[in-house]
């Protein structure tokens, strides 16, 4: 078997960036089991031994406080690995040392990374290797993750403690005489209970009982025998409250932290530092009035990035799909003599659509990912929480919610997977289920259809009341979701380094970015393909009469299920089939919702734009619109700076307007404007897409996207009943 | 480490404050807590109020009593230096954090 080594450190040591040089590009991004916490899984070998190394989750102590950190803490009691890797951050050496103290307490094995090196030696920190590591009794390896000095030294240590084998005998810090008297009595204690070794030496398990440790403690709770000596712990904790005078966690961490100060005095040479630059630039980004501008004008730049920076390549990406790439296709279909009949619209329209669904996006995140990782690599995105903070928590809403609430005015997926800078899995679940009332760019065609058909004079109030709407409804579930479903029994406190400034370090950027987008591609690609390819079987389904893949939208399935839907949306005006059947199709994507009202009620199709300049051609043009693509990404990276409200979606035909016009007033009883309203707030609040829904479940899980699915349809159809009820009781429209 | 920067009217004015709200606040006016010390001011940590996982986060961080930390910002969150790191502190947090002024 190969060993596990296991990564940890506090948050924003700089684990992530050590991983993944100690990795190298076997590196896979996943996520913990039943957990929306990012796992990084790769392997590295030394002299052909290889060896498998996970990155923990962050965590300041192996007493878990936050969600992440039982993870962190319940994989190294679990699975002992045979080697933790302990990253210390050189110009933070307390808190990091106070985590190894806890790791050899635990008598695991151990290197201790001293991380960021060049820092503390620029900043006059500079660490006595040699003697830190006599203090410590264990190996101490300066390293610079970011530009790889280290690594291999850090490895060949690793391997070296690997090999050695033979138990570590864990590290005894002297609590003084009331904690070590109470404490002696336990271990004595627990000689009669061998099951308890599962758990660690037997010091370090009382230890963790004392400290009150709620892993530890139901874990010994679930040994038989080992109830009377956790009820002793309990004791035991009370008695050393009452005679220390301080809570025993506190009394534990007092004389660890003592320990931790004396192994700072015995290397000494630690004079305290003037401010530096990083200190000084972070006085201004966290400065009470400068910081929220300067917050809004970055958030600006990540918006501009994910929605308009990538949209070229993501255009290209649909052209070559469904230009030459679905001309290929059929070709080959032809080849083989399946041209012209279900087969050949299966696979143009059904798979080759949903391929083209899935790609579309990796433009997107590529550009979200990309954002997000300079922010975090930078140190930015920790003092985001800071600036944000109080004006969030206003409405109910943790601080760095603001930036997956922004994104998804761009589109509701990356917004989901934007969730993960979020800081406990409870926090990212409420603020994916919140995502999508933010009314993002898909959404607006259909606003702007209905809102020139209905209310001429007044479009842009009509637009901006949606978006607000939107903010308002997100705002309004945020708050029932958090006092309901989601009330924190154990709120996380706010509590956390921020991270000195550093430029970030392209390899990671790079990796992090590769590692995201591809884990989009598998966990959610296949579901966006299953949709596209079921949406088209119920298009070719035939009800009654027709024949398999050659029927009319009315006698399909597709048309079955819309009207079985309509009558669901009678009473919200906008009863008719094919109203229904428009939203239906806004599943799949919310621009689409024009393009099937225009065939619906028109009876035209999009144009198919079928030139062939056969395969050499097609592959010229694929290069050049490539080349064109990066040409208006790079145009379009002045204007990230600059305002500019894209507003083009074209003049729809007046066929369509007073088609729409006809059907709203029809299936409204002459109440048209007000059924159009409506319509537009249930576009707003039903399910953006099957994307997000694929995102949200690669992030959240099946159970969660039902919850989110009926919960929207459910608010969608309050929403619109309200606005079409109301109004007509009011005498309005 | 920000020395000069405290003023001493601010305090004043503060235990001024929970003097004449005493009634609300206990016998003898509520202890000082991190929320309400003055930006730039540097404190001394006498006690932590709170549940346990506030208290193992805060001690990971080295805020125990006796610690000593200089206040950058003082609320929504608060920012604290303490061992040439920066924490910040949220609100809640910070309330539960008692400490005392030190001499500058």
């Amino acid at each position: 078997m190969t060993p596990l080594v296991a990564i940890a450190g506090c948050p924003n040591a700089g684990k992530t960036t050590l991983f993944n040089h100690l990795a190298g590009a076997r590196h896979t991004v996943g996520n913990w089991p039943g957990q929306t916490v990012e796992r990084h899984e790769g392997i590295f070998a030394v002299n052909g031994e290889r060896f498998q190394v996970v990155d923990l989750p962050g965590t300041y102590g192996l007493v878990a406080v936050s969600a992440e950190e039982s993870i962190a803490t319940g994989f190294l009691s679990r699975n002992h690995p045979a080697v933790v890797v302990t990253v210390v951050d050189a110009t933070s050496l307390s808190s990091g040392l106070h985590l190894a103290a806890q790791v050899a307490e635990a008598g695991l094995r151990q290197v201790v990374a001293l991380n960021m090196c060049d820092v503390a030696d620029r900043r006059g920190l500079g660490v006595d290797v040699a003697a830190l590591e006599g203090a410590l009794g264990m190996p101490v390896v300066p390293t610079v993750a970011r530009s790889g000095k280290g690594i291999p030294e850090l490895r060949a240590a690793v391997a070296a403690v690997a090999a050695a084998g033979a138990p570590v005998s864990p590290l005894v810090i002297d609590y003084g005489p009331v904690i070590e008297r109470h404490l002696g009595a336990l271990v004595e204690a627990a000689v009669e209970c061998p099951e308890l070794d599962g758990l660690g030496p037997a010091r370090w398990t009382m230890l963790q009982l004392l400290a009150g440790d709620e892993q530890t403690t139901r874990a010994a709770e679930s040994i038989p025998g080992a109830g009377d000596l956790v009820a002793a712990g309990r004791r035991a904790a009370e008695a050393i409250a009452a005679e220390a005078g301080v809570e025993a966690e506190v009394a534990l961490a007092e004389q660890r932290l003592q320990w931790v100060a004396g192994v700072l005095d015995s290397i000494g040479g630690r004079g305290p530092s003037g401010p530096t630059w990083s200190d000084r630039f972070d006085r201004v980004l966290t400065h009470r009035w400068l910081g929220l501008p300067i917050f809004l004008a970055v958030m600006w730049v990540v918006l501009r990035v994910t929605a308009d920076v990538t949209a070229p390549y993501l255009n290209w990406v649909q052209a070559t799909i469904s230009g030459p790439v679905s001309r290929w296709a059929m070709m080959g279909l032809e080849a083989v003599s399946l041209d012209g009949g279900w087969v050949e619209s299966l696979v143009v329209e059904g798979v080759l659509a949903g391929v083209g669904g899935v790609l579309a996006f990796v433009p997107v995140l590529f550009g979200l990912y990309l954002m997000l990782a300079v922010l975090e690599d930078s140190g930015y995105m920790a003092r985001t929480a800071v600036v944000m903070d109080r004006t969030m928590r206003a409405v109910g809403i943790p601080g760095k919610a603001f930036l997956p609430m922004m994104v998804g005015f761009g589109c509701t997926v990356p917004a989901i997977y934007a969730t993960r800078t979020l800081d406990s899995p409870r926090d990212r679940l409420l603020v994916g289920l919140l995502t999508p009332f933010m009314s993002c760019g898909a959404r607006l065609p259909v606003y702007v259809l209905l809102a020139g058909v209905f209310f001429v004079g007044h479009r842009s109030t009509v637009v901006l009341a949606m978006y607000l709407l939107g903010i308002v409804v997100a705002i309004l579930i945020g708050l029932v979701l958090s006092r309901t479903v989601l009330r924190e029994r154990h709120p996380t406190p706010l509590v956390m380094v921020l991270p000195g400034f550093r430029l970030p370090d392209l390899r990671t950027v790079w990796s992090l970015v590769k590692g995201r987008t591809w884990a989009f591609v598998k966990g959610a690609g296949t579901v966006i393909l299953a949709a596209s390819v079921g949406v088209w079987l119920l298009l070719a389904i035939p009800i009654g009469s027709g024949s398999f893949g050659d029927t009319g939208v009315e006698k399909s399935a597709f048309g079955g299920t819309s009207k079985a839907m309509a009558v669901v949306l009678k009473p919200l005006g906008f009863g008719e089939w094919e109203q229904a059947g428009a939203l239906l199709s806004g599943l799949v994507a919310k621009e689409v919702v024009v393009s099937t009202m225009n065939q619906l009620y028109t009876g035209e199709r999009p144009a198919d734009q079928q030139g062939s300049g056969g395969f050499v051609g097609d592959l010229r043009e694929i290069g050049s619109s490539f080349l064109g693509a990066s040409w208006d990404t790079l145009r379009a990276i002045p204007a990230v700076v600059g305002l500019q409200f894209v507003d083009s979606t074209g003049e729809d035909s007046t066929a369509l307007q007073s088609a729409v016009r006809a059907s709203f007033e029809e299936s409204s009883g002459g109440h048209g404007a007000l059924a159009g309203l409506a319509f537009l707030v249930f576009v707003l609040l039903y399910t953006p897409c099957i994307a997000s829904l694929a995102a949200f479940r690669h992030e959240f899980g099946t159970r969660w996207m039902g919850f989110m699915v009926v919960g929207q349809f459910l608010v969608a159809w309050l929403g619109a009943f309200a606005v079409f009820q109301i109004g007509r009781l009011v005498g309005w429209g | 480490m920000r020395p000069g920067r405290a003023g001493g009217r601010g305090h004043g004015r503060r235990h001024g404050w929970s003097h004449r709200h005493g009634i609300h606040l206990g016998e003898q006016g509520a202890p000082l807590t991190l929320d309400r010390v003055k930006r730039g001011s540097r404190v001394r940590v006498v006690r932590v109020r709170g549940g346990s996982r506030l208290i193992h986060r805060l001690a990971a961080l080295g805020i125990v009593p006796g610690a000593l930390v200089a206040v950058d910002r003082e609320r929504g969150p608060a920012v604290l230096s303490l061992h040439g790191a920066r924490v910040a502190v949220g609100r809640g947090a910070a309330m539960a954090i008692e400490v005392e002024e030190t001499p500058e």
